[in-house]
């Protein structure tokens, strides 16, 4: 492989280890790494907190029921060092975020991304 | 000891400070505190001079916004001094040189358990290997004061030459006396409590834990070493090492843990 393209890919690698959220506060056990979900839908909530902000999603199943998704992310002086503010999510707005889902089911994930209804990715 | 303090306090404001000399004595104390957080910001916009932090006053001025480098992977799962990356690893072996006991310990840990889920604070060396957190460093005569954004914990390491005092109870933080070799800060602590854990997942320790870090300045990069001895956990001392990046621009965050946390069941 030429050292160009080497370069190029370990700065992305470079690039996705800086993006990624912050988990320093508690364990990660909880969380199933092996797979990320998606999930589409509108805020209903986000709560700019420590020690970590949660960003909450209803989402229509594939049954048509309308289910809440809870995304749990980094702490605000985190979030802030990579361009977020409190204001970024307000209830309404369309979102589709990815994360590592818990083990026991709950419809809560480790947040990795999300992306608003203009393309923006956080 | 704890009877000196809690009988002494009261005697002290009653006796020898009656309102008008507390009126006084509270408005010095106020400009005092003033003249030491004014000086303590002054010195932390000008990290590149020497500020005297040690008797000689020739020190190397450690001042300003430290962040972990290179940047880790976060995210991920928990931090382990197990299975670090990069400088983190252990020098001497990439296994931790536990106890039988102590392993058995860390391999049947609950990682829900931690300390810091709690809202309690890591204490050294965890703080300082926290991966996606800065800290502060503001460097005055006689002290090194290092603010670290997680838990919004604070350490004093006294360079005075005061020593560690003989009759010490337990703390989080323990007790951290420095001093200068060269131009490296050598921080000794003892005096922890046996609640914390080292690391994510639930490395503990007792409270004959000491630490031996070593902080030296390189142009726009702090390197950072911490050497571990617990004779009740570890058959040897060991040692990470650690790098951390000026961020000269930063600022500290508020970090209030109790604020939404969800892990206290």
């Amino acid at each position: 492989m030429e050292i160009r393209k080497l370069v190029a890919l370990l700065a992305v690698f470079v690039s996705l280890l800086a993006w990624m959220p912050a988990f320093a506060h508690h364990g990660t056990a909880n969380y199933d790494f092996q797979h990320e979900v998606t999930v589409e839908g509108v805020v209903k909530d986000f709560q700019w907190s420590s020690p970590h902000s949660w960003i909450y999603v209803t989402v229509t199943n594939d049954k048509g029921e309308k289910e809440d998704w809870g995304g749990e992310t980094g702490s605000p002086g985190t979030l802030t060092r990579r361009g977020w503010t409190s204001h970024l999510f307000k209830p309404g707005d369309k979102v589709k975020m990815s994360g590592h889902a818990a083990k026991d089911g709950t419809k809560v994930m480790m947040l990795m991304k999300i992306q608003t209804a203009d393309g923006k990715e956080f | 000891m704890s009877d000196l303090r809690t009988s002494g306090r009261g005697n002290y404001k009653t006796e020898l400070f009656p309102k008008s000399r507390r009126l006084a004595c509270f408005a010095c104390c106020l400009l005092g505190l003033f003249g030491l957080t004014t000086a303590m910001f002054a010195q932390s916009s000008t990290p590149s001079k020497a500020s005297g932090a040690n008797a000689g006053g020739s020190a190397p001025d450690l001042s300003g916004i430290w962040m972990t480098t290179p940047p880790r992977r976060l995210g991920g799962p928990t931090d382990s001094l197990l299975d670090p990356p990069d400088k983190r690893k252990p020098d001497s072996a990439t296994v931790v040189p536990f106890l039988p006991e102590a392993e058995a310990r860390y391999k049947s840990a609950n990682e829900n358990d931690s300390p810091t889920a709690h809202c309690l604070p890591p204490a050294v060396p965890g703080l300082m290997l926290a991966p996606v957190y800065p800290m502060a460093i503001l460097q005055t005569p006689g002290k090194v004061v290092v603010i670290h954004e997680f838990m919004n914990t604070v350490r004093w390491i006294y360079t005075d030459g005061q020593g560690h005092p003989k009759d010490l109870d337990p703390t989080w933080m323990g007790n951290s006396i420095g001093k200068w070799e060269g131009d490296t800060l050598v921080v000794d602590t003892i005096g922890f409590n046996d609640k914390s854990w080292l690391d994510g997942r639930g490395m503990t320790h007792s409270e004959e834990l000491h630490t031996v870090e070593r902080f030296h300045r390189r142009g726009t990069v702090l390197e950072y070493s911490v050497t571990i001895e617990d004779p009740k956990t570890f058959s040897k001392p060991w040692t990470v090492h650690m790098d951390y990046e000026s961020k000269p621009d930063w600022k500290i965050a508020e970090y209030w843990c109790a604020e939404n946390n969800r892990d206290v069941k």
